[in-house]
């Protein structure tokens, strides 16, 4: 036997923030009661354009009290680091893994117990410090507008009241910050988390951003269950991060001309994953989850809690086109086979497979014709999206997080909104006890990425 | 005009002077992790509190934060001592100093 093959990687510790749960803990029972959060777009961005769908999960609320973080940071770090931090403070509670302080001055932090040199960050995302980058270019290109308008109000003596309203609501309504952020840069680079989270927690492993959209956070986790296995690493910060704050909703207006939202206007019905009247995918702001990683010894070693066992993992690309799934998912099937084929499982002995379940046309109905090729319709399913909507890069990692809680607590989540289901699948349509030995994470993205993990009991 | 402008513009100079170097005591002691006792109006950032380049552009951006006010970034390579930041908050506070919004 190889030593690669001696290997084994457990989950030891996860963290989450969500639009339903602000801790793993939280998000799960939340999960387990159905909650769900759906409002109706802005106001605000209407004035910017018509908009086909018209409903969103907005950004959860991220309190950063309870978490070692600075007012500076908070200033210097965009939105989805600091989610990322947060989930990230809460997998390392969760694993046994106590931190002190290595540099006052930065409040960079040191993990008590780990060579930081053996410890590897996977962040997944789809689009990094989006936010910054487009706050900052509201600056770039209303600033100088903004600060003529008001000139202009200043300096009319005798203002005609009907002119003076107009050029008021002018200048009202181009909202942008009061300069450019030196820090720009870093904080909308695609990899601002993987770097904060590797300064934040001293770790010298390699720092991997993962950017392949909706299949970011299982990539992540994926590809860091391969370096433990191979021993590249001992631990692994990995997981997924998204926050969309976006002022005009711009971000939001670029997935509704893509046609890829849910066109139903009615916020407790819209998002309905495998069902027939399903319309597209819950824009879902923001959030992330991230876990801790462990080889199996290691994790003995320190006696930590060992929450679920990463088995196996596998990608494959479609190679189709850039925004849907290739008919038939002979791709996706592979990386389905290869992942439980890596981890010596046969189809039957997985009871719950967390889909991708996106709610659009295309995704579902092929993800279900595979999901009944391979497994017919023995295991239970849902799709976490089905509650949250669609986080894109941190869904891959919320949806882990999610499959290895039900493994440790034998109990699944529902499929929300199921009405008319288009497959003969075993859909979870309440929140259920189930004797659960291995289970099944699986997404696919824009661009034909397929990515799939395979969890087991420990 | 916000709390803070009218605030300023109703205290005698002194009293202000007081107040706004309290608090940028305050936040130099927070960013340059230093004991507020060692931080003087005369203290020079880089000589005697110990700041890099880097801590400078955090200082910059917490006062920003703190009084809620846009610095610029040539204002910033001015800013050398606390006492000079002190009046130079003073004038931004008293509508003397940068144009708001056209600092970037």
């Amino acid at each position: 036997m190889s030593p690669s093959q001696k290997r084994r990687v457990v989950v030891t510790g996860v963290g989450a923030v969500s639009s339903i749960g602000q801790t793993a803990e939280d998000f799960w029972s939340a999960c387990l009661a159905g909650e769900t959060r759906v409002e109706r777009i802005p106001r605000a961005w209407l004035r910017h354009g018509k908009f086909s769908s018209t409903l969103w999960s907005p950004p959860p609320p991220l309190d950063l009290g309870p978490y070692p973080i600075t007012r500076l940071e908070e200033i210097q770090q965009d939105r989805v680091a600091l989610a990322a931090m947060v989930a990230a403070f809460q997998a390392l509670s969760s694993a046994a893994i106590s931190w002190t302080v290595e540099n006052p001055k930065r409040n960079t932090l040191k993990l008590e117990g780990l060579n930081p040199e053996r410890v590897l960050v996977a962040a997944g995302t789809g689009i990094g410090g989006v936010s910054s980058l487009m706050s900052n270019y509201q600056f770039h290109i209303l600033g100088s507008t903004k600060a003529q308008l008001r000139r202009w109000i200043a300096e009319d003596e005798e203002p005609a009241p009907r002119e003076r309203r107009r050029l008021e609501d002018l200048e009202a309504g181009l909202e942008a910050p009061g300069r450019m952020s030196p820090l720009v840069v870093p904080m909308s680079m695609p990899n601002t988390a993987a770097g904060a989270l590797s300064i934040k927690f001293s770790l010298h492993g390699p720092a991997h951003t993962h950017c392949s959209a909706c299949a970011a956070g299982t990539v992540a986790i994926g590809r860091a269950f391969q370096d433990l296995r191979s021993g590249r690493a001992d631990v692994a910060l990995a997981g997924g991060a998204e926050w969309m704050d976006d002022t005009y909703g711009g971000l939001f207006r670029a997935f509704d001309v893509a046609r890829t939202l849910v066109q139903n206007d009615d916020p407790d019905r819209a998002n309905r994953p495998f069902d027939e009247g399903r319309s597209g995918f819950l824009f879902s702001a923001g959030g992330a989850a991230f876990l801790v990683l462990e080889e199996r010894e290691h994790a003995r070693r320190r006696g930590a809690p060992i929450l679920a066992e990463v088995a196996g993992f596998a990608e494959s690309s479609d190679a189709h086109n850039i925004m849907a799934p290739a008919p038939g998912g002979r791709q996706i099937e592979r990386a389905v086979r290869s992942a439980l084929e890596e981890a010596a499982l046969a189809p039957e002995d997985i009871g719950y497979i967390n889909a991708h379940g996106t709610g659009t046309v295309a995704n579902d109905a092929t993800e279900a014709e595979i999901i009944h090729r391979i497994f017919g319709s023995r295991p239970a399913v849902s799709s976490t999206k089905s509650l949250l909507g669609h986080t894109l890069g941190a869904s891959g990692a919320l949806e882990a997080v999610v499959t290895v809680l039900s493994l440790r607590d034998q109990k699944v989540h529902a499929c929300r909104g199921l009405e008319r289901p288009i497959a003969d699948l075993t859909f979870v349509r309440q929140a259920s006890s189930l004797c659960l030995k291995a289970a099944l994470s699986q997404s696919f993205a824009f661009g034909g990425h397929n990515a799939v993990l395979v969890l087991k009991e420990p | 005009m916000n709390e803070a402008k009218k605030n300023a513009a109703a205290e005698p100079q002194e009293l202000l002077d007081e107040k706004i170097l309290e608090r940028v005591k305050k936040v130099v002691a927070e960013t340059l992790d230093r004991p507020e006792e060692e931080i003087l109006l005369e203290s020079r950032y880089v000589e005697d509190l110990g700041a890099d380049s880097f801590d400078n552009l955090s200082l910059f951006m917490m006062l920003e934060e703190e009084f809620d006010q846009t610095i610029s970034e040539a204002s910033v390579e001015e800013l050398t001592t606390v006492g000079s930041t002190v009046q130079f908050i003073r004038r931004l506070l008293s509508e003397e100093g940068a144009t708001p919004g056209n600092a970037g």
